[in-house]
């Protein structure tokens, strides 16, 4: 997954961002890559209504942002880094729930 | 409501182009993948819409918070982070990874954590929750889209 030049908010914290508040213009770009598949899980999940296929993996993930009004950019080191959770696959919900 | 297949097999033909057009190569996932790939400028747009819609304010319910009637907007899951929530999200490990409804597609998403540089200023800790969903969907205006988004 790779996005170039995304326009979005830069609300600061999290709490600011789920009220809704004060926020500057923000450019991003990133990509993500999954690799190395540890494991297979098939979903039948009918009070979520979804299923579907999913692979277990790692992931990567090369990021910089701009804070377009103060300036501040950020951008991730490659090394270091710990996956919490990864997962890739395909899915149908609702509608699409069998 | 259920949707059969024959119905967004149908609507969700793109039109070619040689930015979308590309061979089969390796595993093509679903039978009808290649079908629905979408240019480059299709995903970065659609990318853009969809990513500023979740992203901002009326977080996690985008549909909802953006969409008018008969919008092309896709309606978020009704699950919530927990009860009672406005977030319209489940964990990125759950077996609900999108957060668009009445939807059919490949999904990838992920949390990382992390260090990176700030303004010269190293050492800073990053924690992200990254999506993507690509694919068909039942949108705001009860019809049938493609279309890709990312959850930032």
């Amino acid at each position: 997954m790779q996005v170039t030049n995304q326009h979005v908010r830069d609300f600061f914290n999290i709490p600011n961002a789920i009220n809704n508040g004060a926020s500057d213009p923000a450019t991003v770009s990133y990509a993500i890559n999954w690799f190395n598949v540890k494991g297979r899980r098939q979903v039948d999940n009918s009070d979520l209504h979804v299923s579907g296929l999913f692979l277990d993996t790692d992931a990567s993930i090369s990021w910089s942002g701009t804070d377009n009004a103060t300036g501040f950019s950020f951008t991730t080191d490659a090394a270091g880094q710990t996956v919490v959770s990864a997962q890739i696959g395909h899915e149908s919900n609702g509608s699409f729930f069998n | 409501m259920h949707i059969p297949r024959t119905t967004y097999q149908l609507v969700a033909t793109p039109r070619p182009s040689p930015a979308s057009a590309r061979p089969h190569r390796g595993y093509t996932g679903h039978a009808h993948f290649w079908e629905r790939a979408l240019s480059r400028r299709q995903i970065m747009r659609t990318a853009a819409f969809g990513s500023a819609v979740v992203v901002g304010s009326g977080l996690l319910a985008p549909g909802l918070a953006f969409a008018k009637k008969g919008s092309s907007a896709p309606k978020p899951i009704p699950e919530t982070l927990f009860p009672g929530a406005p977030f319209h999200v489940l964990s990125p490990d759950s077996e609900e990874p999108s957060t668009i409804y009445d939807f059919n597609g490949f999904i990838g998403a992920t949390e990382i954590q992390g260090t990176g540089t700030g303004d010269g200023t190293s050492g800073l800790l990053f924690d992200v929750d990254m999506r993507f969903m690509k694919g068909v969907y039942v949108g705001v205006d009860g019809l049938v889209h493609q279309g890709a988004f990312s959850f930032v």
